[in-house]
């Protein structure tokens, strides 16, 4: 490295001097280039070693030529240097490139003006040298046409400076890039992970980054797609990860010890030629989406959580627990008014109490580590199983199958405020309510929530209980007028037939947490847990009468059973099935830029067993036609991820976008590289521009 | 009418043009005729990858060798070209003979020359009738090449790719 060091200070000293003969060759003119040999000196003094040249190009507007690694297409220039005299070796250098985009592919090169340094190194120090370069430079702009010329330059024994083709070729070398050892430049991070498809290169600039870029090589065969490029610790980090197409023809082995790295940000330009590797990416800095958000900010934030919460009240999932609340609530006609607001007073804490546990669990999760999201609770075997325990006993409750008569008493709370006495009941269908909403999303409610995920304690307290607001509200509003729920009709005998409708809109939802289960902890687990809910069942009901003493200890037995198995049980395998029903291809990340770069669209739908908003933008929207026609046609691309099971892949997708919660669908195509993401409730009209928009490849000069 | 394109493997918008030139036999069946004329100008490996269609021609295998290498995002080498050949169930030996047989040598020779009496000077370079584009066309354009062919009473300059 000092060797370029050297090099160069030798380039920068040619500053000034007399311009007595011009150190050009002719110039050759082509119809989009204009190119010129030139050199520093205007002569070979006594006893010089090395002389330096420039190839000058000068493009017109739009014509690109290329660097040394040029992307996915294109080829750098290529000079044959037969027919000199005296020349014993040229060393090119290479300026820092631009980075150029059209239809998705990733090119390196220079536009206007670009002068390629030349280090030349003599045979004979004290002899005249000619110079006879066949240039052959590809340019492209949307044709490529390759520039051949042949251009001469001599100079003969003598001395002197021409000015203006050492200054050229001086600011040309200050634009190679030095060694990062010799900056002020440190890589913190640089990793590919373990499936190779990705590359994340991190660095610390302590006097900031204004545009830093990124531009690693690793031989042909292996080319990286868009980068992704954040900036943290107050501009002075630089997070960049760049996906990694690998041919998929050949599928080379990555050799990691092979990647060089150039840094460039404005006129800044280092060269990492064998950068250290680590085992571990590093995460994206947080501070990107939300840096210390204003007072302002995170109360107008509360405010769309509120509404949010509010919306999520008339989505599916949290309707069967309404309807728990409102067969009590019919019940309660004959109640004081005063009971009847504490009793909505109690719910309305009940939902916050669980939004409370959710911000708690969800720092506990960040604190060490793990994915965070909106109802990944329901990844978990356990908590399913929990859940479906109550919900069953609810619904056979509801339906008749055994009136609770628990010595604890704790059934008889849990299952409605039917007396005049806890409040207990209540404050459990709050709860319930949060729980069931946790799988749903609404519109607002994905704002609020990658706003809380992505910011700090504070962020997520508020807007975790903005959201309990919302969700209590419908509570909030009988508890400040009790006298709501005598507009409610009188208990009578139909009051049996609501029971068994909403007994059954629970068994439905119990149905629903088994087929989640199903797909989270495979089916043995699910068989387990619904033997012995069965089993729990028929000793309620009078059925069970018969065991006599032992029946209390069997019941419990069972509900442990229900609770402890599925966590025993290793999941099995997900089943082939899912993917094989339809035409959309298994989430790969690696894959997008790929198609992408062949001109197709790629819409990603990523999706889960449990997330019933996306099963209501599956049904209504994405198997219907129009779109399940336009996700079939030649060109494009349908992908799923099923983020029933947890999965890095699919959490760090979801992250790099801001997102924490699904549905979460976007459109690739060549007009949007980078992805665009579609709302959380989907429509037809939505899905269809964003596929044409995807889609019209846009020509980036015309 | 005969459609004649210029084209180059390694050549980014060559690609997207190949691909919706592509179409246009199956969209109009009865009057288009495409004929792909390689222009390996990108180096040695745009010609490694003209060299390989022009071999799976001679074993009918030209659209799908095609259709693989114009998605190929890499550079294209002798080895490349024996795992595509294996792939789509081509005689391997066989193409990598023909690779350097008369046949691919004579296109190759022939290509630069009919280029350069047409003054096609890169690529993709489109010959829609006796109407010459240079660069890519965007669909409207080729729509408007096609109007003006159709337009033409005469179709001579096309004999030269017969």
């Amino acid at each position: 490295m000092r060797h370029l060091i050297a090099l160069l200070t030798f380039f920068l000293s040619f500053t000034v001097g007399s311009a007595a003969l011009a150190a050009s060759s002719d110039a050759h003119n082509g119809p989009t280039t204009t190119m010129r040999l030139i050199t520093a000196e205007n002569g070979i003094a006594p006893n010089t070693r090395y002389v330096s040249a420039g190839l000058h190009i000068e493009l017109e507007e739009g014509w690109k030529a290329y660097w040394r690694s040029p992307g996915e297409v294109g080829l750098p220039p290529e000079i044959d240097w037969t027919g000199s005299e005296n020349l014993e070796n040229v060393e090119m250098l290479w300026p820092a490139p631009t980075r150029f985009r059209a239809f998705g592919i990733e090119n390196f090169g220079y536009e206007k003006e670009v002068t390629i340094p030349l280090k030349i190194t003599l045979s004979n120090p004290d002899a005249p040298l000619d110079l006879n370069a066949s240039v052959f430079l590809l340019v492209c702009e949307d044709i490529c046409i390759p520039e051949e010329a042949e251009l001469s330059l001599s100079l003969p024994l003598g001395s002197g400076i021409d000015s203006e083709s050492a200054s050229l070729i001086a600011d040309a070398a200050a634009r190679v890039p030095g060694s990062i050892d010799q900056s002020d430049i440190t890589l913190t991070n640089v990793a590919f992970d373990a499936a190779g498809t990705s590359l994340v290169v991190e660095a610390q600039n302590p006097a900031g980054w204004i545009s830093p870029d990124v531009f690693p090589e690793l031989g042909e065969g292996v080319a990286f797609g868009a980068p992704d490029i954040r900036l943290g610790d107050g501009n002075r980090l630089v997070w960049a990860s760049l996906p990694i197409l690998s041919d998929p023809v050949t599928e080379p082995e990555i050799q990691a010890e092979t990647l060089r790295l150039t840094l460039t940000d404005g006129t800044l330009a280092v060269d990492a030629p064998t950068p250290d590797l680590s085992d571990a990416q590093t995460r994206p800095p947080f501070s990107l989406t939300t840096a210390n958000a204003g007072m302002v900010e995170l109360l107008s934030i509360a405010l769309i959580a509120i509404i949010g919460g509010l919306i999520l009240n008339i989505m599916p999932c949290v309707l069967p627990v309404l309807s728990i609340k409102l067969a009590s609530a019919i019940k309660a006609v004959d109640q004081s008014p005063a009971r009847v607001r504490g009793g909505f007073l109690m719910s309305a804490f009940g939902v916050l109490a669980f939004m409370w546990v959710l911000a708690a669990g969800t720092l506990a999760a960040r604190g060490m580590g793990m994915t965070i999201g909106w109802g990944l609770q329901f990844q978990n075997p356990l908590f399913l199983a929990f859940l479906l325990a109550i919900i069953t006993i609810f619904a056979a409750n509801m339906l008749g199958l055994f009136e609770i008569n628990l010595p604890s008493g704790l059934m008889t709370r849990l299952s409605g405020a039917s007396s005049g006495g806890g409040y207990g009941g209540d404050f459990a269908t709050g709860a319930f309510a949060a729980i069931l909403a946790t799988p749903c999303s609404a519109p607002f409610l994905g704002t609020a929530i990658a706003f809380a995920m992505a910011g700090r304690p504070i962020d997520i307290v508020v807007i975790f209980t903005a959201l309990g607001i919302g969700l209590a509200l419908p509570y909030l509003l009988v508890a400040a007028k009790p006298g709501l729920v005598r507009m409610l009709p009188k208990p009578g005998g139909w009051m049996n037939g609501l029971k068994v409708v909403l007994g059954a809109l629970l068994a439905l939802t119990a149905g629903w947490l088994f087929f989640v289960m199903w797909g989270v902890a495979g089916p043995r687990a699910t068989l387990l847990v619904a033997t012995s809910l069965a089993a729990l069942i028929w000793l309620l009901s009078p059925l069970g009468k018969s065991l006599g003493s032992a029946r209390s200890g069997t019941a419990i037995a069972a509900a442990l059973a229900a609770l402890i198995l599925p966590a025993l049980v290793k999941p099995d395998q997900m089943s082939p099935t899912e993917v094989a029903e339809t035409s959309w291809a298994v989430f790969d990340r690696g894959q997008i830029a790929r198609l992408v770069s062949q001109g197709d669209v790629v819409f990603v739908d990523v999706t889960a067993d449990w997330c019933l908003t996306c099963k209501a933008n599956k049904a209504l929207v994405l198997d219907r036609d129009p779109v399940a026609s336009a996700l079939t046609q030649q060109g494009v691309i349908p992908m799923r991820a099923d983020w029933t099971r947890p999965n890095d892949q699919i959490a760090t997708f979801l992250q790099d976008f801001g997102r924490f919660g699904i549905p979460f669908n976007v459109v690739y195509g060549p007009s949007a590289p980078e992805g665009v993401p579609l709302p959380e409730l989907l429509s037809s009209d939505v899905v269809l521009e964003a596929l044409a928009e995807a889609g019209a490849p846009r020509l980036a000069s015309r | 009418m005969q459609i004649a394109v210029f084209t180059d493997f390694n050549c980014l918008y060559c690609r997207f043009l190949d691909r919706k030139l592509s179409g246009l036999p199956e969209k109009r069946p009865d009057d288009a005729t495409l004929k792909a004329h390689h222009l390996p100008l990108l180096g040695e490996t745009s010609l490694w990858a003209a060299r390989g269609a022009l071999a799976a021609r001679q074993q009918y295998a030209y659209i799908a060798f095609h259709k693989r290498l114009m998605s190929a995002a890499f550079a294209i080498d002798p080895d490349y070209l024996a795992i595509v050949a294996r792939q789509l169930g081509l005689d391997e030996e066989k193409l990598m003979r023909d690779a350097f047989g008369p046949i691919a040598e004579r296109e190759i020779a022939k290509s630069p020359a009919s280029a350069a009496q047409l003054a096609v000077n890169g690529t993709p370079g489109l010959l829609v009738g006796r109407t010459l584009a240079c660069g890519y066309v965007s669909d409207g354009e080729l729509d408007q090449l096609i109007r003006i062919k159709a337009e033409e009473t005469s179709s001579l300059p096309c004999g030269v790719f017969s």
